[in-house]
């Protein structure tokens, strides 16, 4: 029980981390995205 | 528009006596009190979709919204319209099917407290019918329309079906308490009766 | 000056969670009875607490939209929403591993708690939904706000109705927090407090995304 129970812990943590770790870089890449495209209108614009 | 409407009602009423069928065989044709009390209104809730989904897109498509909302200030007027509408639709539906299901399936317990079983059909539905109508009209705008609107409104839906089904299976067979359940949809009902009637404006309004 | 606060929350987060997990792992001591996997419960509870926390934001921003039609309001609304979502699954990936290890049983629908955050993740998904099918409908705002509305009134009935329900359906066992170790209740709520930090961080993040997105598209609309 002690065994199966460290390795539900263990997933637990790691699956909250990386999915909160996994979200931060997916929105960061989002915004990267987008603001790489504003960019590129606004030199577009410009000439 | 009242051809429509029989057809509605055909539908709806169909529906819900057919997915009644399909329980009863589900169940192997063994269904206790308080299973039948849930396959009814599982199969009102199911059946209720049809009605509200109708209820605003028929007139999206021909314009008759736009018509009636040139007075602003009875916007909210014309939830309490739909909701209505929607709701005796509803109340009919069940109020046919009741007696049918009764004869067919040979459940005495449904007929033997017209009073009450009427009172509490009258409580879910108000539910059903208020939550539903604003939602329908939420969704009636959207993309996917028909699909959205079970979606959105089966999550809010489940308080209520919990306490219908409770209080049902009680007036088929008293067992335990209900006072609570009664509250709880008293208060559902007068909560969401009133807040989609205050919001209803913010949607409809151009 | 706004620069300023981003950076302070993005530091207070970091440490914090490293403080937290430093108190869940190294301070607070191994329960008695369950053993290790007991420590599940912080986390678990964190991220509930989180989606909670989510929603409610949903809720208050949605009022305001409504009220003065306040552009930043609807990006903190979406952002909240998908925040709760995320933490409102990871509760709902982390309950039944606690549930597990501790009744034997992965689900208990009388658990009012567990059921509760099942329905507010149907909930608040559907408000996703509507929220990509009313796509560039000008009134989609509005119609997310409603909904917004409607659908956090419900949360405290449908608390209560899981769990008056479970009246007619006792579960086997009912952990209660209370009756923690108090180095346990420390680790608790300073993790509660990390993973608000971390709420409004991701939050942060979020809105900024919205707000560039809506950039985005005011500069498409002027071509």
């Amino acid at each position: 029980m002690t065994d199966s129970g460290m390795t539900y812990m263990v997933i637990a943590y790691s699956l909250v981390f990386a999915v909160i770790f996994g979200y931060t870089l997916s929105l960061g890449s989002r915004m990267g995205k987008i603001e790489r495209e504003i960019e590129a209108l606004k030199q577009a614009q410009k000439k | 528009m009242e051809l429509r409407t029989k057809e509605l009602f055909n539908s709806m009423f169909l529906f819900a006596l057919l997915a009644l069928i399909i329980f009863n065989f589900a169940f192997a044709g063994s269904m206790p009190k308080s299973v039948l009390a849930g396959a009814l209104w599982v199969a009102f809730l199911f059946a209720s979709v049809l009605g509200l989904n109708r209820s605003f897109v028929k007139e999206q498509d021909k314009g008759c919204l736009e018509g009636l909302l040139l007075a602003p200030a009875d916007r909210s007027a014309i939830y309490f319209g739909k909701f209505l509408g929607n709701l005796v639709f509803l109340l009919f539906v069940e109020a046919v099917s009741l007696p049918l299901v009764t004869v067919f399936f040979n459940r005495t317990e449904i007929v033997r407290h017209p009073l009450e079983l009427a009172g509490i059909l009258i409580l879910g539905s108000i539910a059903i019918s208020s939550v539903g109508t604003i939602l329908s009209a939420i969704t009636a705008n959207t993309k996917t329309r028909e699909l959205l609107l079970p979606i959105l409104l089966f999550p809010l839906m489940i308080p209520v079906i919990i306490g219908a089904v409770e209080i049902t299976a009680y007036i088929f067979e008293p067992k335990g308490t209900i006072g609570q359940w009664l509250r709880l949809l008293v208060v559902y009902d007068i909560i969401f009766v009133l807040v989609p009637y205050i919001l209803f404006d913010y949607v409809v309004e151009e | 000056m706004k620069a300023d606060w981003s950076k302070i929350l993005s530091v207070a987060t970091l440490i914090m969670m490293f403080v937290s997990l430093y108190l869940i792992f190294i301070y607070a001591p191994i329960e008695k009875t369950m053993g290790v996997v007991q420590k599940i419960f912080y986390v678990h509870v964190s991220t509930a607490w989180t989606g909670f926390l989510a929603f409610f934001v949903v809720f208050v921003s949605s009022i305001i939209f409504l009220r003065n039609g306040s552009r930043l309001a609807d990006i903190v609304a979406y952002a909240s929403a998908e925040i709760g979502v995320l933490f409102t699954s990871l509760t709902l990936i982390t309950g039944p591993m606690w549930a597990r290890s501790f009744w034997g049983k992965w689900w208990d629908w009388s658990e009012p708690r567990l059921v509760t955050a099942l329905i507010l993740w149907f909930i608040y998904l559907g408000y996703l939904i509507l929220h990509r099918s009313a796509g560039e409908d000008v009134r989609r705002a509005r119609f997310t706000s409603v909904f917004g509305i409607i659908a956090f009134i419900n949360v405290p009935i449908v608390f209560l109705s899981v769990r008056w329900y479970r009246a007619s359906h006792p579960p086997l066992l009912v952990f209660e927090p209370g009756g923690l170790d108090p180095s346990m209740k420390v680790a608790f709520f300073v993790t509660l407090f990390a993973f608000t930090l971390l709420y409004l961080w991701l939050l942060n993040l979020g809105t900024r995304a919205g707000k560039v997105q809506d950039e985005l598209r005011t500069l498409k609309e002027g071509l």
